[in-house]
């Protein structure tokens, strides 16, 4: 039974403590957020598993996360309250050029992400030839060009 | 001249209307290019979005929330909140034949420490005798007693520890490794025999 409630508990820790740090806090993997990542796996695998190494253990913690999650997922289908509440809606942070400020600063977004995103999806080179650029849910930036570039 | 309502933004042929949102009515010219930008549930401009911009501030608002209280259990942590710092560290009985030191809040499976200090000269057997709850203890794994006992004796509802003392006159540090193995509040009784014992509480976070 502990072995599905540790799980249950760290599941719903990691979500609310994700969900407050923001979506770019571990969207744009550099060297060293990838570096976190992995800390942070190591923080949590001891109070996942306790003091029990057994195989046993390690099925039921992992078979307690992917249900969890596929729960958590058919939950979202159903309410899309719950989908806005766990994984935030994708915004507008360019329109026409143009940085749309509050949104950016607050997102903790700025206009070299924005322009990095630009050139690796869309090989764009300047701010004027995007014509939407959107803060996805998955923390990632995606870009839309003007017609014609 | 055509009045249209804008109900999502969506703006079949060509209107005149100002950069709002949800419901906004404006007037209508056919045949002439306008940009329209509406911000609503399903559109932002020219994307098909769903984006609440209220939602997001409301959201942004929360998280700031979530940061200082990120903050202020980082500084209560160091603080010893949750075991082993200055709020944690504890002391009964100084002055008295008996001292306890004890951690208020440990964790489970954690080590923490219990150090007695007895002033209590020893009897003519040189023996000085601690007694400590066995209900306490039946809630922690005690890995190692310093010194080692010379004898430990099961009374009732406590055990009773004896270390050989030679030399006499100074105190006795006894300390007691132990280790939490139930979460939640833990009553301890210490004492010395035929004193008025001293009691303490932990709390033992999972």
């Amino acid at each position: 039974m502990d072995a599905f409630l540790r799980t249950f508990f760290i599941y719903i820790f990691l979500l609310l403590l994700f969900r407050l740090a923001g979506k770019r806090t571990l969207a744009q993997i550099t060297t060293f957020d990838f570096v976190l990542l992995l800390i942070i796996g190591e923080g949590t695998q001891q109070a996942l598993l306790g003091d029990d190494f057994s195989v046993t253990n390690a099925f039921l913690v992992v078979l307690s996360l992917v249900f969890l999650n596929i729960m958590m997922s058919l939950l979202k289908e159903k309410f899309p309250r719950v989908e806005r509440f766990m994984d935030g809606l994708p915004l507008v942070i360019v329109e026409d050029g143009r940085m749309l400020k509050e949104r950016a600063d607050k997102s903790r977004v700025d206009k070299a992400d924005v322009l990095a995103a630009a050139r690796k999806l869309q090989g764009l080179e300047r701010m004027e030839q995007i014509k939407y650029a959107v803060l996805e849910v998955d923390g990632g930036i995606t870009v839309i060009p003007k017609n014609g570039q | 001249m055509r009045l249209i309502e804008l109900r999502y933004g969506f703006i079949t042929g060509a209107a005149l209307v100002p950069k709002q949102s949800l419901g906004t009515r404006g007037t209508v010219t056919a045949g002439r290019k306008v940009t329209v930008l509406v911000t609503t549930k399903e559109r932002f401009g020219d994307i098909e979005i769903h984006e609440d911009f209220e939602f997001e501030q409301r959201q942004w608002r929360v998280q700031r929330i979530g940061w200082v209280v990120m903050g202020l259990l980082v500084v209560a942590a160091l603080l010893g909140v949750f075991g082993t710092g200055i709020l944690s560290r504890s002391q009964l009985g100084s002055g008295g034949p008996l001292e306890v030191e004890y951690e208020r809040f440990s964790r489970l499976l954690s080590p923490s420490t219990l150090r007695l200090r007895v002033e209590a000269a020893p009897g003519d057997d040189q023996m000085v005798e601690v007694w400590l709850d066995q209900r306490y203890l039946e809630r922690f794994q005690i890995e190692r007693v310093t010194p080692q006992p010379d004898s430990v004796e099961a009374l009732s509802d406590r055990l009773n520890y004896s270390f050989k003392v030679t030399d006499s006159g100074q105190p006795v540090e006894i300390s007691f490794n132990l280790r939490a193995t139930e979460i939640g509040l833990v009553r301890g009784q210490v004492g010395l025999p035929e004193q008025q014992p001293l009691s303490f509480s932990q709390f033992i976070y999972p």
